[in-house]
């Protein structure tokens, strides 16, 4: 082969191999982006329903605390009160038990119009909101419960705030449910933008292939992924079931 | 000569859209090659041929700095430690040029080709990061994705070119065709690159 011939062979190789190289390039990008481009939508519709599903539970959940208010608290309060009063027939003294027996009434029905409000999780911050629960677990003495708070709190986007405090009571009512745990002691660490929250409670923990725990265990997991959580669940059988998910901001 | 001088103008005025990353090199490496040119032209106009000691020196700078650049941008660090050995291995070839062959007279085509063939190693490298992340949904606004399209199409097509017009050449007007094919390829190859840097948006 002589130099005309390398040169003939080079000069026709050279344009066709670099417009092949761009078609197959590009396509090969282009492909990929569309790809990507529906995971993503996937991944959207992903959140959107477990979202979705999340916000269903807490109402569904807020409608069981409110029975259980209404029946155990306020219902056992307001059959106080109409003893009480009945009694103030023949002991008037007695109208100052009925008038802080009412009080007391009063004052549970107003903790509880807080759970009822729809948009109350808007409204409040996810410390506000595990507040309450605590604070509920301790005036309907569920369970001795504690919440402590260390850093500097920010503001976490709404929609995953939502799925954070799923996870957390769906954690809560397996606990007091299922592990006949007497303290619960649950932890908001944020720092640097990272939130790392721990529940733990004392109950009767539960090996890793239980049944009850696994379905539960996998929502959350599931859940966790979704706002690109980390979730794991220690339970030692006997002495307890700690939640540990660290959330770091996008 | 004006394709050169315009992309370096180009690069200066958007430079405050990339200048807190690691393609703030990017001018630098267009003020090499205008300054390189002019000179390489100014030394065979004034003085005649060879001018190969301007190309020889200027090559060595302008792969680093292009070797050094696709480094800091790709974000996998295995990558980045094969981009390590491919700058070993240019400079070792670099460095044997430089004692064995004449750098006035003969040009460091072997390293020059080791250079070529790493760049476009560290192309193809951060194509496939690139591939493997979300960055491919925000490429066409990448201003290193044009350069490096820009940078592959020319270095895939010219590496023939040098590898005939050295171990081949003859003084034959038949070779013209070859210098033809390799201007349109810096053409095009600065076409990308004007591409890149209007279509760019700002990156942090």
């Amino acid at each position: 082969m002589d130099e005309k011939e390398i040169i003939i062979i080079a000069a026709i190789a050279i344009p066709i191999s670099l417009v092949i190289i761009v078609i197959v390039l590009f396509s090969v990008f282009a492909r990929r982006k569309n790809r990507l481009l529906q995971e993503q939508e996937e991944a959207k519709k992903a959140f959107e329903r477990e979202l979705a599903e999340s916000q269903i539970e807490i109402r569904e959940q807020t409608l069981r605390n409110i029975s259980w208010e209404l029946h155990d608290n306020i219902g056992q309060l307001m059959t106080l009160a109409k003893i009480q009063a009945q009694m103030s027939l023949e002991k008037p003294e007695m109208m100052t038990e009925v008038s802080e027996t009412i009080g007391t009434g009063i004052d549970e029905l107003r903790a509880l119009s807080k759970l009822i409000n729809p948009e109350a999780l808007k409204s409040l911050s996810l410390k506000e909101a595990v507040s309450l629960e605590i604070e509920r677990f301790n005036r309907l003495k569920f369970i001795a419960a504690q919440l402590t708070v260390n850093g500097n709190v920010f503001p976490i986007e709404s929609n995953t705030q939502i799925i954070l405090f799923r996870i957390l009571q769906e954690f809560f009512s397996n606990t007091i449910k299922h592990s006949r745990a007497s303290s619960l002691k649950v932890v908001l660490d944020y720092t640097d933008e990272i939130l790392i929250i721990t529940a733990a409670d004392n109950g009767v923990g539960f090996e890793k292939d239980d049944d009850f725990m696994g379905i539960g265990l996998k929502n959350m997991k599931t859940r966790a992924k979704l706002i690109s959580s980390s979730l794991k669940i220690d339970s030692v059988k006997g002495e307890g079931t700690a939640l540990h998910l660290t959330y770091k901001m996008a | 000569m004006a394709l050169y001088a315009i992309i370096f103008i180009i690069s200066l005025i958007k430079f405050p859209l990339y200048k807190s990353t690691s393609l703030k090199f990017l001018p630098l490496i267009f003020l090499l090659t205008l300054v390189a040119e002019s000179m390489g032209m100014l030394i065979n106009k004034v003085y005649g041929p060879p001018n190969s000691i301007v190309y020889n020196i200027y090559y060595f700078f302008y792969f680093t700095l292009f070797f050094y650049l696709f480094m800091k941008m790709i974000d996998v660090k295995k990558y980045k430690n094969y981009i390590k050995i491919g700058i070993i291995i240019f400079w070792f070839f670099y460095l044997r040029d430089l004692f064995f062959t004449d750098v006035l007279n003969e040009s460091y085509t072997k390293s020059y080709i080791a250079g070529a063939g790493v760049l476009i190693y560290c192309i193809i490298l951060y194509y496939i990061s690139i591939l493997q992340s979300s960055k491919i949904l925000v490429v066409r606004n990448d201003l290193l994705f044009w350069i490096s399209v820009g940078l592959f199409l020319f270095y895939i097509g010219y590496l023939p070119i040098k590898i005939i017009r050295t171990w081949f050449y003859k003084p034959d007007s038949f070779f013209e065709i070859l210098m033809i094919i390799q201007f349109s390829l810096i053409t095009i190859m600065y076409l990308f690159f004007l591409t890149g840097f209007l279509w760019m948006k700002k990156k942090s």
